[in-house]
């Protein structure tokens, strides 16, 4: 549990910690709600762009999945990769919701998913 | 890593490598990378890269900031200068005040405007003959136009003796003056190749207008002194008047251009200064051999003679000079930028060059006036009025900083003039571009004519030669400091000093011991019209020049002697 968890809060002192898969699927998160090319820092942070056009783009998934992908080694995290994006069905027309899943690029059998909405 | 190239993936790199020894001190091994970390290393870096890409803009502010609070000349584009001749269409003549505006049209085809850089008067006056004394030969020179009286005699252009001193001399006869004599008159010269050590003398060489008897005298001596753009203002050697008539109009206040040291003007011609005679003294020999017979008759009439003296050492006069031209004046490719500006609609950073997004560039500020008629003070002048307003100029805008009211409020408007000028563009104007008066009608007497193109323009200065310029004027900051500085100041002040001797020395005065810095500077007898005359206003001249540049506490002691 030694990896910052976001949002930023205090415990005891201490900025709140999580695990490292946790600390990712958090990034994803962010990535998820930010347009790409919105943040200097990377170009391929951000994928909402790509989620808010899915409806008439079939490959939107499988870009998204890259993007993610880029923006993760960018900023030089390569102990995770996102694996798929799958879309799931979702109760309301006007939200989307997805299935992100990452696994380790360690050990290939820690898998961990994460549902994201648009 | 070197600052100027890192790009923010390489900062980040570093930030993160900085980190992990950082934590490894403290015995932490960090081999994954936390993604919020991760995140804020990378726009951290990001930031430095910004500030990065922005340091040559930072240096090149700050060497502003130097060059401004030194009081050294800042960086700003130059105007493109070209000289026209005006042409009268009848006898009168006219006063053609400085700042007059003339209409060009670019070779690539855009219309400029020059601002003519002094006031000149035009009239029928001409110039009827000028000649070279160099190595005891007088010759004419033949690129100007004589009148018909003179050609009708056949001249002869080659060399023929004389006995007019040891120096090298140019001497010119106008005829057909106006009442005023030569007040506010103008001679352009062109010069030929290799003639640049005759150009330097020409700054500051003495001229000398001919007395009633021929007689050169020191009541018809004169000295150029820089006037706006590099034109040489004469002025007399004993001044009669306090100020010019002339020179108190306003007209840009720019640095020298293409066409400097080129232009003369001579200043008002009181009644008892207008000197007329037939000859020179010792030229009339001379002239018999050149004009043969009808020398008597064609130098019978009344002329004003002028005298150029030169030092020895100068090139051939013959080639050195080309045409001489009445009726020419200097003109810069200038406009007056002038707006109001209202602080609460426009804010108080306005464009005022290229480099902050207007067409033209910034030569340099004329005034800041605020609400109450006060000026506005450059930032960095100092001034106890703590209720000021003050500007600053940076990339290409001008900041205002509003003056206090007297209620304690600050101004609302501010009016704004400034010198811009077109750069580049301007040198452009071929020969003959420079088509007309820009006010139609004001000066329809006269026809302008440019007979050299429009050179010297520029956009801007860039780092590297303020760089360069700013060194230099640090190093040497026009101090004298050291016996060679001395030695060096004192020569160079004049060419008539053919040495300087330096002695220091403690001295008991009554307030305790002083430092003294003896200088006896040796004098060219032969380099005076009339000494008694010219001493005194040398040696006033140059003990101001060298108290000016004394570091404080030394007391200059001077001498001057003859050198026989």
């Amino acid at each position: 549990m030694s990896f910052i968890s976001f949002p930023l809060r205090l415990h005891n002192g201490f900025l709140r910690r999580t695990s490292e898969a946790e600390a990712v699927m958090g990034l994803l998160r962010q990535m998820a709600a930010t347009p790409g090319g919105s943040w200097p820092g990377s170009a391929n942070f951000g994928v909402r762009d790509i989620f808010e056009k899915a409806r008439t783009q079939a490959e939107a998934q499988r870009e998204a999945m890259e993007r993610m992908n880029h923006a993760l080694i960018d900023i030089g995290i390569t102990a995770y990769r996102v694996e798929s994006i799958a879309k799931e069905a979702s109760s309301s027309q006007d939200i989307n919701s997805y299935l992100v899943t990452i696994v380790s690029t360690v050990d290939l059998s820690r898998t961990y998913s994460i549902a994201l909405t648009s | 890593m070197p600052h100027g190239s890192a790009s923010a993936v390489e900062i980040d790199r570093k930030l993160r490598e900085d980190f992990r020894r950082r934590l490894k001190d403290y015995g932490i091994s960090a081999e994954a990378t936390d993604p919020v970390l991760a995140v804020i290393f990378r726009t951290v870096a990001q930031e430095i890269e910004k500030i990065y890409l922005e340091t040559g803009r930072i240096r090149t502010s700050l060497l502003d900031e130097f060059l401004s609070g030194l009081q050294i000349e800042p960086r700003k584009a130059r105007p493109a200068q070209s000289v026209v001749r005006f042409l009268p269409n009848s006898e009168t003549s006219f006063m053609v005040p400085g700042g007059t505006e003339l209409e060009a049209v670019a070779g690539t085809g855009e219309r400029l405007t020059f601002l003519s850089d002094a006031t000149v008067r035009v009239s029928s006056a001409r110039i009827a003959l000028a000649a070279t004394y160099q190595d005891g030969l007088l010759q004419l020179l033949p690129a100007i136009e004589m009148p018909d009286a003179l050609l009708a005699v056949h001249p002869s252009l080659d060399p023929v003796p004389a006995r007019l001193g040891p120096h090298p001399a140019v001497y010119i006869a106008i005829e057909d003056l106006p009442l005023a004599h030569l007040s506010q008159h103008s001679f352009f010269f062109e010069f030929g190749p290799d003639s640049l050590r005759i150009l330097q003398a020409m700054r500051s060489e003495p001229w000398c207008i001919a007395g009633p008897e021929g007689e050169l005298s020191s009541a018809g001596m004169l000295r150029p002194r820089r006037g706006n753009g590099g034109i040489r203002l004469l002025e007399w050697l004993v001044q009669e008047e306090k100020l010019d008539e002339v020179s108190s109009q306003e007209a840009p206040e720019l640095p020298d251009g293409f066409f400097a040291d080129r232009v003369f003007v001579f200043p008002n011609v009181p009644e008892a200064k207008r000197f007329v005679c037939a000859c020179p003294r010792g030229l009339r020999e001379a002239f018999a051999r050149i004009f043969g017979r009808e020398a008597n008759r064609v130098f019978a009439g009344p002329r004003a003679w002028i005298r150029i003296p030169l030092p020895p050492d100068v090139p051939s006069l013959h080639s050195g000079f080309g045409n001489i031209m009445m009726h020419a004046v200097t003109v810069s490719n200038v406009e007056c930028f002038n707006q109001t500006i209202q602080f609460i609609s426009q804010g108080t950073s306005i464009p005022i060059s290229q480099e902050g997004g207007t067409r033209r560039h910034l030569v340099s500020p004329l005034a800041v006036v605020g609400e109450a008629n006060t000026r506005y003070l450059h930032e960095l002048e100092p001034s106890a009025d703590q209720e000021a307003g003050r500007y600053a100029v940076r990339h290409g805008r001008i900041e205002l900083f509003p003056a206090k009211r007297l209620d304690g409020k600050p101004e609302t408007y501010a009016n704004v003039r400034a010198w811009v000028t077109d750069g580049t563009i301007g040198n452009a104007v071929g020969p003959g571009q420079i088509t007309g008066f820009g006010r139609t009608g004001v000066l329809d007497m006269l026809r302008v004519a440019n007979p050299v193109p429009a050179a010297g323009g520029t956009d801007g200065e860039g780092f590297g030669d303020a760089r360069a310029r700013f060194a230099q004027a640090l190093l040497s900051r026009d101090r004298i400091v050291t016996e060679t500085d001395l030695d060096s100041a004192v020569r160079s002040f004049d060419r008539r000093i053919l040495n300087a001797e330096i002695h220091s020395a403690l001295c008991r005065n009554s307030h305790g011991l002083e430092r003294i810095q003896q200088v006896i500077a040796r004098l060219d007898r032969d380099g005076f019209i009339e000494p008694s005359v010219e001493m005194p206003v040398l040696e006033q001249e140059l003990r101001d020049y060298l108290q000016a540049r004394f570091v404080h506490g030394i007391r200059l002691q001077l001498v001057l002697e003859w050198n026989n």
